[in-house]
């Protein structure tokens, strides 16, 4: 029955192919259109999100958290504690962990940074610091980059935007060849790095940090308190299994303390306000694009009453050789549900063309999820059934000799 | 009740129909209390020019229509008052329809549109439907044409494949509305040589036509002129 039941409205639809297709159109736009706008949406939302990302997936930050009592008279007293370099070297005994930094700042970064305040003449500001990299290159857009004497020496690359805001210096120039002081030493200016660009697309992660050399960096972290620590995990390693270990290497050498170590959540947590945001944002995009799939299921309703005003014959001969009703109104509503699925396959494929097209622009990358793809044929199917319930029942309701005598 | 009455009901039995349809806010009297009983194997013919109510009746028969009141007995059932869906598989089941314009399905092949009513019933295989599909096209003497588009057929043709449509579920009554009408005589002449063939081999057969040739054909004839029955002489006269 059914398998007729597809053979008869394939047959029936074939018969009238440059109107189907044209009833397809408007299917057609609208679901590229989704689809489009989604895999765009989604592309955007990945790089994004890897952009913030630059601590990398496989890295736990450790912190540690002092046992809240719930019924503490006094809450405001916290055990507070620093890590130290001893706590670093312990954890290296550690399985699984690649490598292993101290945070000296507030969790996100890739690289080891510290907060320190900076003044030139009557200016001061805070930076953020990095050690210099280990290829030793850094993109410099004024001056030059570091030499190999300058290891042993205290030199820096300021970013643009320090030298502009917290030193309030508006030349390059002006600049290196200086000294400026930072936490109370003497450090010599010999680049200043790229203005950052108005896109802010495709920066380089370190564009807003200061770079000095290592020997340098590890003088001034000295002072500074750890505040965490980050363990590069292998891939494929249970996470949580890692911490607990953490935490029971760093309890056994801290018998005092009475908190735990544990990973630090709040930059997973950031990511994930910035994933809802976008989505967000997307959503609301698809559901405006979504509107000319209105559109393109008023087209497939009105077709559908033309084909059953114009088939009445064909309703009333059914009807007479033993047709039911339910038989009439399933003939219409698939014949309308496959040209929407039709419609929407076709859509899918040019809306992935179309996104594909669009993101040989540089900055616009397009992923086309599985699940976009699987709602947009749903969707699709959905449009023909719901548009095409009414004119099918006008069919089946259709009195046969009324339907055959016309 | 008599030893016959046990033996066999008939077929058909209409007592005291009446059919109004609604014109306006006035009620046209189509049909005007009309008793009818049609036995098993009769070639019952109904004449009657346009208008006289012939057509309305055979829809009654045909569960096509409803009576307006009075009864219906089909097979000794009570056929008075049926849902579509129940008169739909009547239809399927024990009615084979032919019509003046064949009104076969132009998407559907020859085969296709004999298949049609077994695809309705729903209770045969695909293999065995088309066995039967061939066995009665080949009954028709359309065989060779089971792949054919039905527009490419001739009218005789086309009524062949209606004829073998109406045959496929091997039903108690074959209705036929002026199955000759479309075509010329001697097509004509074919169509109703199958349906003469047909009721030798016991199969009812209601036909309604207008035209006085065809009475030859029947082995009943009743009159019809306004709603009401009349005699062979009143007819003639009229």
């Amino acid at each position: 029955m059914l398998r007729n039941l597809l053979l008869s409205t394939f047959l029936s639809l074939k018969a009238h192919k440059l109107r189907v297709f044209l009833t397809m159109v408007g299917i057609i736009i609208g679901i590229a259109a989704v689809v489009t706008v989604s895999s765009i949406g989604e592309g955007m939302k990945q790089s994004s999100l890897k952009m913030l990302d630059s601590t990398g997936s496989n890295v736990v930050r450790l912190i540690y958290r002092p046992d809240v009592d719930e019924d503490s008279d006094s809450p405001g007293e916290f055990e507070t504690y620093a890590f130290s370099k001893n706590d670093l070297k312990l954890l290296r005994k550690l399985d699984n962990i690649t490598t292993i930094s101290a945070d000296y700042g507030y969790g996100f970064g890739a690289d080891e940074s510290i907060q320190v305040s900076l003044s030139y003449f009557d200016n001061l500001g805070g930076d953020q610091v990095i050690a210099n990299p280990g290829n030793g290159k850094n993109t410099v857009a004024y001056g030059r980059d570091f030499i190999p004497s300058d290891a042993e020496r205290n030199v820096i690359i300021l970013s643009y935007q320090t030298m502009k805001f917290s030193l309030m210096v508006n030349k390059p120039e002006k600049l290196i060849g200086r000294a400026i002081d930072v936490d109370g030493e003497k450090f010599l200016v010999v680049g200043i790095k790229n203005e950052p660009d108005d896109m802010g697309m495709n920066m380089d992660p370190n564009l807003f940090s200061s770079v000095i050399p290592k020997k340098a960096f590890n003088n001034l972290s000295k002072s500074k308190s750890i505040n965490g620590i980050k363990l590069k995990v292998a891939p494929d390693t249970d996470r949580d299994q890692i911490v607990e270990e953490a935490n029971e290497k760093l309890k056994e050498y801290h018998p005092e303390l009475t908190g735990n170590f544990e990973e630090d959540k709040s930059s997973e947590q950031m990511r994930q306000e910035v994933e809802n945001m976008i989505q967000q944002v997307v959503m609301g995009l698809v559901f405006i694009t979504a509107i000319s799939l209105l559109v393109g299921g008023i087209g497939v309703m009105n077709i559908m009453y033309v084909s059953v005003s114009e088939r009445k014959r064909e309703i009333g001969i059914r009807r007479a050789i033993g047709a039911k009703p339910a038989n009439i109104m399933a003939q219409f509503l698939l014949e309308a549900a496959f040209i929407t699925l039709l419609g929407g396959v076709i859509g899918i494929l040019l809306g992935w063309g179309i996104s594909q097209l669009i993101s040989t622009i540089p900055g616009i990358e397009a992923i086309l999820s599985v699940k976009m793809t699987l709602i947009s044929a749903g969707v699709s199917i959905a449009i023909g059934l719901i548009f095409g319930v009414i004119p099918a029942i006008n069919a089946a309701k259709m009195d046969p000799i009324k339907a055959i005598y016309q | 009740m008599t030893e016959q009455d046990i033996h066999s009901t008939p077929l058909i039995e209409l007592t005291d129909i009446n059919k109004y349809y609604p014109v306006g806010k006035n009620q046209l009297h189509v049909l005007k209390n009309l008793n009818l009983t049609i036995e098993r194997g009769e070639f019952l013919m109904i004449m009657g020019k346009s208008g006289s109510g012939k057509t309305t009746l055979m829809n009654i028969i045909g569960f096509l229509d409803q009576i307006s009141d009075g009864t219906y007995q089909f097979d000794g059932e009570d056929a008075s008052k049926l849902s579509e869906n129940e008169k739909s598989k009547l239809r399927n089941q024990y009615l084979g329809f032919i019509f003046q314009q064949f009104f076969l399905i132009p998407s559907l092949n020859v085969r296709q549109n004999v298949e049609l009513p077994m695809v309705y019933s729903g209770n045969k295989k695909d293999g065995k439907r088309k066995e039967l599909a061939n066995h009665y096209l080949s009954l028709v003497g359309l065989e060779d044409k089971t792949h054919v588009k039905t527009t490419e057929l001739s009218g005789g043709q086309q009524q062949r494949v209606a004829i073998a449509r109406a045959l496929v579920n091997d039903p108690l009554l074959i209705m036929a509305d002026e199955p000759t009408g479309a075509l010329d005589s001697e097509t004509g002449q074919d169509i109703m040589n199958i349906l003469t063939e047909l009721n030798k081999q016991g199969k009812t057969i209601v036909m309604v036509t207008h035209d006085n040739d065809m009475r030859k054909y029947a082995t009943r004839v009743i009159y019809m002129k306004d709603g009401l029955f009349l005699t062979e002489e009143e007819y003639l006269n009229a």
